[in-house]
């Protein structure tokens, strides 16, 4: 029995068809990265799997669980983060509150305030962030928020960990010092990871296994190197060879 | 308290012993004479909540009592100097655009240019909103003093076989029917009133094809209270003025734009005449005292349906 | 997770309340009513700020669940003992909130907002109507308590109402709900039970509130379903979180001093010149100082423990 599972999941909207039958599994401890074009289905996927939405077919399994149908904040406490797109922060909270809310909503339910500060400020830490804890989130720059927006994640204690697109937006250094952070974390603490990225040189460095999805199809899937020179591949991101 | 449109008919309706005449009453044209001078009223009224609603997502609950203000600017004029409502109606509209102005330059356009707020920007418009309508209404009633008054112009009745209409309300509903139609060719060929829509549409787009958005702002909100004041006047012929008399018009206005749309003028006129026919039918149907619960039942009902996306609801920005 | 009270301020919270009790030996009726109407106030506006300062959910219609409470009490006078009719009362307003809470809840922000406000004077009229076929036009109760025994229960659920904002603003339940408040999808995410924390605190905000009906129903004696479903006590709430801040418990105490001061200065001489003050007041806050008082007055207003 695989970590998580997806198996046959569709989904449309209205007459748009975003996902198609993509089927995939994903080990314990693996690292697997998502791409394709803007439109193929990622981020849809993603909010499948945390919850926002149900697949109009096919079944989401963790840990051998059909977790398609139940809340987000169900899906959270059983060891399922994600970050979004987007960032959303609690803007007027300060940093150190966004992160103790995750610790005391996650997966463990911390009960007291100062347990749960503690957890929180050592998170920050790993990501660069405790010297402006009790700044307000909305303060922090773009880089800063994203990496709020792992901490927050991080802080629910959360067996998977779904990124979307945390690189983007990002000057090649604080992408280099990202990765090294999420490269931390993951020897630090056994994590899943689930990646949806553009930046490649980020997806490539990181993923152990990647997916590629096209139009809501799965079109190749296999290590970064198998992916990178795959003919279906290359034909979607840059047209048939002439 | 809504404005009795019909008192006479619906008291006859609640006598029981005339509950006879109630069956052809309701199919009579009487009701539906009724049901189109009021829904044409709502349909004027909406356009202009629609125009700065529409275009800046801004709550305007101070909107009817700026139709509050266009009534009592009629009424005044023809009171004190005769002038006919039909000729003052320019003027009201003319005062209350000043208004509009007035209120986005001191107030608004500091609102919305804060883009700290902008996700707030729904709700803190709303507070302010209300803070005018209350300043508004206390404002007339300390000017006006709060007896409700009233006067009289083209009180004629023209016969139409059983069909009864005084003259003021056809003239009512015959200025609404001009008005929209200016509005609506207004909205579809000058450029002015395509920027509008475009507004309404996708304000960032707008920017970007090079719409004057400061601009194009201030003439909404301009256009949309000067709607509401010649509103107030067409009503000020056929109904009681009182300071507070302008709330069930906002509760009206926010329903039918909420129904017919953002910015979707047809189905807002829809809308309008809808809800004038709910309230009349409605009314006859059960009893003029009810007319209150009846609009605001049919308000929470259409702002929960709106979230749940049954209208297509455009909540998340 | 009781949050950590500073000594002083708890010390000057007591000392209050120790003084407020005494007041009525005084033997100043005018002293009595003022302060009574200050600890109504300061109940309603506590209770709202637990649901709506803390959540977001701004509503606009709370006198619905004083007028719940005042007729509960009206229609309980004579057959059960105060005692027992005003928690009844709370219960009764609660339970309302519970029932119109869980589809009102799905509704967002400022239609949230129109909503509530919708939703009261929706039941003002409903009531008003529904009296009128009983043949009543008002209520009466005769042989109700003393103003200074009103006043002391009057306190108590002042005191509560702040005692209960207290505790949840600083507690991990405070920190769900703020979390909601800032972005309720992002809530959901990280593990927070958003609708079931919004309908509890829907509950919790109304509960006081309709005790304070049914203290306020003894105290007037008499009162029509215009008055006790009255919109302007809705918005005098709204404008007492405004002014004095609805993040925590200091907020609603300031905003409740301020407009009870402001009314005993204007409301009897120049009844539109206050509601005008009123209005322009509203907009200042809103425009100028969105958190109120508390924040401009005290800056950070949660203490750390670090």
């Amino acid at each position: 029995m695989s970590f998580l599972t997806i198996r046959d999941v569709s989904k449309s909207f209205g007459g748009l068809q975003a996902l198609r039958n993509v089927s995939f599994e994903v080990e314990p401890s693996e690292v697997v990265g998502l791409m394709g074009a803007n439109g193929a289905g990622k981020t849809t996927l993603f909010s499948l799997i945390a919850g926002h939405a149900r697949p109009s077919a096919g079944s989401i399994l963790f840990k051998g669980r059909a977790i398609s149908g139940l809340r987000p904040d169900q899906i959270c406490r059983l060891g399922i983060a994600r970050t979004f797109q987007i960032v959303r922060p609690f803007a007027s909270m300060s940093v150190l509150d966004n992160v103790i809310v995750g610790a005391l909503y996650g997966v463990r339910q911390e009960r007291s305030r100062v347990q749960a500060a503690a957890r929180a400020m050592a998170i920050l830490a790993d990501l660069g962030l405790a010297e402006r804890a009790d700044d307000p989130a909305s303060s922090l720059t773009l880089s800063g928020q994203k990496r709020l927006e792992i901490a927050r994640a991080l802080a629910t204690a959360p067996e998977l960990l779904m990124l979307d697109e945390v690189m983007a937006g990002l000057t090649a250094t604080e992408v280099g010092e990202l990765l090294a952070a999420i490269q931390r974390i993951k020897d630090r603490m056994p994590l899943t990871i689930l990646v949806v990225e553009h930046v490649m040189q980020a997806l490539m460095q990181l993923s152990e296994r990647v997916i590629v999805l096209h139009h809501g199809e799965m079109i190749a899937h296999g290590t970064p190197q198998e992916v990178a020179i795959d003919p279906r591949v290359i034909a979607a991101y840059l047209g048939q060879p002439p | 308290m809504l404005p009795p449109t019909c008192d006479a008919l619906a008291a006859r309706l609640d006598n029981p012993q005339q509950n006879g005449l109630a069956v052809s009453a309701l199919l009579s044209g009487q009701l539906l004479f009724a049901a189109l001078v009021v829904g044409s009223v709502y349909v004027i009224i909406a356009l202009g909540l629609n125009l700065v609603f529409g275009t800046m997502r801004l709550l305007d609950a101070a909107h009817g009592d700026v139709v509050m203000l266009g009534a009592y600017t009629s009424f005044w004029l023809f009171t004190l100097v005769g002038m006919p409502p039909l000729l003052s109606m320019l003027i009201a509209g003319g005062l209350c655009a000043g208004l509009g102005v007035a209120v986005y330059r001191g107030l608004f356009r500091r609102l919305l240019a804060d883009t700290r707020l902008p996700r707030r920007l729904e709700g803190n418009s709303l507070l302010v909103f209300f803070g005018i309508s209350i300043i508004l209404q206390n404002f007339a009633a300390l000017c006006f003093d709060t007896t409700p008054r009233a006067y009289l112009y083209l009180d004629g009745v023209i016969r139409v076989g059983n069909l009864a209409m005084t003259e003021n309300r056809l003239a009512e509903l015959a200025t609404a029917a001009i008005l929209c139609v200016i509005i609506f060719l207004f909205l579809r060929f000058h450029i002015y009133g395509l920027a509008i829509k475009a507004l309404i549409q996708n304000r960032q787009a707008a920017a970007v094809v090079g719409v004057n958005i400061e601009r194009i702002q201030l003439l909404s909100f301009a256009i949309g209270f000067g709607l509401a004041g010649i509103a107030g006047s067409l009503i000020s012929m056929t109904e009681q003025i009182t300071p507070f008399m302008g709330f069930p018009f906002t509760i009206a206005a926010f329903v039918t734009v909420i129904l017919g749309g953002l910015g979707n003028l047809i189905r807002g006129m829809a809308a309008g005449m809808f809800l004038g026919f709910v309230e009349i039918y409605g009314v006859a149907l059960t009893s003029s005292s009810l007319d209150s619960v009846l609009i605001y039942g049919v308000f929470i009902v259409v702002l929960y349906l709106q979230s749940q996306d049954f209208l297509g609801g455009r909540q998340k920005s | 997770m009781i949050p950590p009270i500073p000594t002083r301020d708890a010390l000057i919270f007591v000392g209050v309340i120790a003084v407020a009790a005494l007041l009525p030996k005084l033997g100043n009726e005018y002293l009595v009513a003022v302060a009574l109407s200050f600890a109504m106030w300061v109940a309603l506006a506590q209770s709202w700020t637990v649901l709506c300062g803390m959540t977001g959910y701004g509503s606009f219609g709370h006198a619905a669940f004083y007028g719940i409470g005042a007729y509960v009490q009206a229609l309980a006078w004579g057959i059960v003992s105060p005692w027992l009719s005003v928690p009844l009362a709370g219960i009764a307003s609660c339970l309302f909130a519970l029932v119109v809470g869980y589809p009102a809840l799905k509704v967002r922000g400022p239609y949230f907002v129109m909503l509530s406000f919708g939703l009261a004077e929706f039941m003002k009229y409903s009531i008003i109507g529904i009296e009128a076929r009983l043949g009543q036009f008002s209520r009466l109760i005769i042989g109700a308590p003393s103003p200074n025994d009103l006043f002391l229960v009057m306190l108590g659920l002042a005191v509560a109402a702040t005692l209960i904002t207290f505790v949840v603003a600083g507690s991990r339940f405070g920190y769900g709900l703020r979390a909601i408040r800032e972005d309720e999808q992002a809530a959901e995410t990280v593990g927070i039970p958003v609708a079931r924390y919004k309908l509890i605190a829907f509950g919790l905000s109304t509960f006081i509130p309709g005790m304070v009906g049914a203290v306020m129903a003894m105290r007037l004696s008499y009162f029509e379903p215009s008055q006790a479903f009255d919109p302007l006590i809705s918005f005098n709430i709204v404008l007492m979180a405004m002014i004095g801040g609805s993040d925590d418990a200091r907020g609603p105490l300031l905003g409740a001093l301020f407009f009870v001061g402001l009314s005993e200065l204007l409301w009897a001489r120049a009844p539109q010149v206050y509601m005008i003050v009123l209005g322009a007041l509203l907009i200042i806050f809103v425009l100028f100082a969105p958190q109120g008082l508390a924040k401009l007055l005290f800056g950070k207003t949660r203490p750390r423990a670090s």
